[in-house]
């Protein structure tokens, strides 16, 4: 083989590798060329990957601007970036938002936002995220003081983190009056992610309630297109203040959060509130309450009755779930749980034709939701209305 | 006193990263405050519970992906001989380092340093018990 022949032989393979590991490179992730320092590469990479909505990626790009790699060191653009991807659900970055608003890097110092980033992050299972809020209860700072959602928080961060083990048995336990029984105060309330990676973030704060009591987190899915009403996909008996709920199947949301102590029969609800994003005069409306018919199966009439008296609930924008009933009662009753609802429940027995205001009973025993009122529907009027 | 000997023992560190920050040490570290103090009784290297809240307060400094590098560094005071306080800086650096991973700082992080006597937050003569001398320094880059 001549000289230029093998030359060019050489060229032809030397070029061939340079392609090849051109399409090497298109495969190669951000990350996989974070590892191996290539931080131009990772940068340019992981643009690409954010732009297509990776939050990852929107991570590594903080990083980036965070640490200085290949660029200037920019802690306001490394917040705007771990933001977007806090924004995304993504809990490293929720923390880093949070750390760098509790020590005022990047942005200005903001320890209630601090406490809702730290909140969202511990949420979605971050251990040190956890701590800090647990310290951040115990201290009062951003945040009511609550020793119960400290201990809470630092018994979560206590899986892995010793030194929240350490705190816990030092932790001073609330005083008798700081004890106050009242409505959550809501701190967040997003839906993040698409598809199957949905889910619904949720915050709040609160002073420490009655030892009794606990937060309820109701989650339903409002009516869709020629329904009446909607459905509780969640409800949730928590001692948290925030909480992670996955929701990848489709449609409207909302949400609110009580304190709720059931042997005293009360509870405290915020008002019910769109998921992000279902706000607008086209959604639909929230739940005024709820009523449960119950209707024995052979029951012909309660069954009819039921379903006029379904009509009727909804009109005034009551919820209504028409139920078998189990029991062999031979009465009419409305019943409810929570002394809160009695004006709701009065309203529903005057609605029924032989009961009136004063048959509405409180019955703790039944275990209803705050704001449901249980009507067991015995027979009905002989006559079906035309 | 024995002029300057430090131990220093910088943990098996990520080498991804290690590089990097080292580079970026040289921007001004943009936390409040500079540095963060631990103070320890004479011949003590127990980390005294009134101390743990500045272990926190180091803590929340702290971000994911490791932004900062943590430099914790012992000092003794004067009381006792030099090679012993040298042991007592380190055990009081470890000490604090051990807090610091307690609390979910990864391990690879801290640079833990041992001063002795050779480095005196205040200049005293040998045999003096100075409160301020029995400490472990945060800082960070």
């Amino acid at each position: 083989m001549s000289l230029g022949a093998r030359v060019a032989g050489i060229l032809a393979a030397a070029a061939l590798a340079q392609a090849w590991a051109a399409a090497l490179a298109l495969a190669e992730s951000g990350a996989e060329a974070f590892a191996r320092n290539d931080f131009a590469a990772a940068a340019e990479l992981w643009r690409q990957e954010a732009a297509a909505g990776s939050a990852q990626a929107k991570f590594g790009l903080g990083l980036i601007s965070d640490l200085g790699l290949g660029v200037p060191r920019d802690a306001a653009k490394a917040m705007r970036w771990y933001l977007e991807a806090a924004e995304d659900g993504y809990g490293n970055a929720q923390f880093n938002v949070a750390v760098m608003l509790d020590a005022g890097t990047g942005v200005p110092r903001s320890l209630p936002a601090a406490a809702v980033w730290y909140a969202r992050a511990a949420a979605n299972g971050h251990h040190r995220a956890q701590y800090n809020l647990g310290l951040l209860y115990a201290g009062g700072e951003g945040l009511p003081q609550n020793a119960d959602l400290a201990r809470y928080w630092l018994g979560r961060a206590g899986e892995a983190l010793p030194a929240a083990r350490e705190h816990l048995g030092v932790l001073a336990p609330a005083k008798e009056g700081q004890r106050v029984f009242a409505a959550p105060v809501v701190l967040a309330g997003a839906l993040v992610g698409a598809g199957e990676a949905r889910k619904a973030e949720l915050v709040w704060s609160a002073p420490p309630g009655p030892p009794a009591a606990q937060f309820l987190l109701e989650i339903v899915r409002l009516p869709g297109p020629g329904e009446r009403t909607g459905t509780v996909v969640q409800a949730l008996a928590t001692r948290a203040s925030a909480h992670m709920v996955p929701l990848s199947a489709p449609g409207l949301y909302a949400w609110r959060v009580s304190l709720v102590d059931p042997a005293a029969a009360r509870y405290a609800a915020r008002p019910w509130q769109h998921l992000s994003g279902t706000a607008g005069t086209a959604a639909p409306a929230l739940p005024e309450g709820r009523v449960t018919l119950l209707v024995q199966a052979e029951d012909a009439l309660a069954a009819y009755l039921a379903r006029e008296l379904a009509e009727s609930f909804a009109e005034a924008g009551l919820w209504v779930r028409i139920e078998p009933a189990r029991d062999r009662a031979s009465v009419t009753s409305v019943r409810y749980a929570f002394r809160d609802d009695a004006d709701l429940a009065a309203r529903v027995a005057e609605f029924l034709p032989v009961l009136g205001a004063e048959d509405a009973l409180l019955s703790p025993e039944i275990a209803a939701a705050p704001g449901e009122i249980v009507v067991r529907l015995v027979g009905g009027p002989r006559e079906p209305a035309p | 006193m024995i002029g300057y000997r430090s131990i220093l023992r910088t943990a098996a560190a990520s080498a991804s990263l290690c590089l990097a920050v080292a580079a970026a040490a040289q921007e001004a570290a943009q936390e409040a405050p500079e540095s963060l103090k631990i103070y320890f009784e004479t011949g003590s290297a127990a980390v005294a519970a009134d101390q743990a809240a500045t272990l926190d307060q180091a803590a929340r400094l702290f971000r994911d992906g490791n932004p900062i590098v943590m430099i914790v560094a012992g000092v003794a005071d004067t009381v006792g001989p030099d090679e012993m306080n040298l042991a007592l800086s380190v055990r009081r650096a470890e000490a604090v380092a051990a807090g610091l991973a307690d609390r979910g700082i990864p391990a690879a992080r801290l640079q833990v340093l041992g001063r002795g006597n050779s480095e005196l937050e205040v200049q005293t003569g040998d045999n003096v018990a100075e409160p301020e001398n029995r400490v472990v320094e945060i800082t960070w880059r």
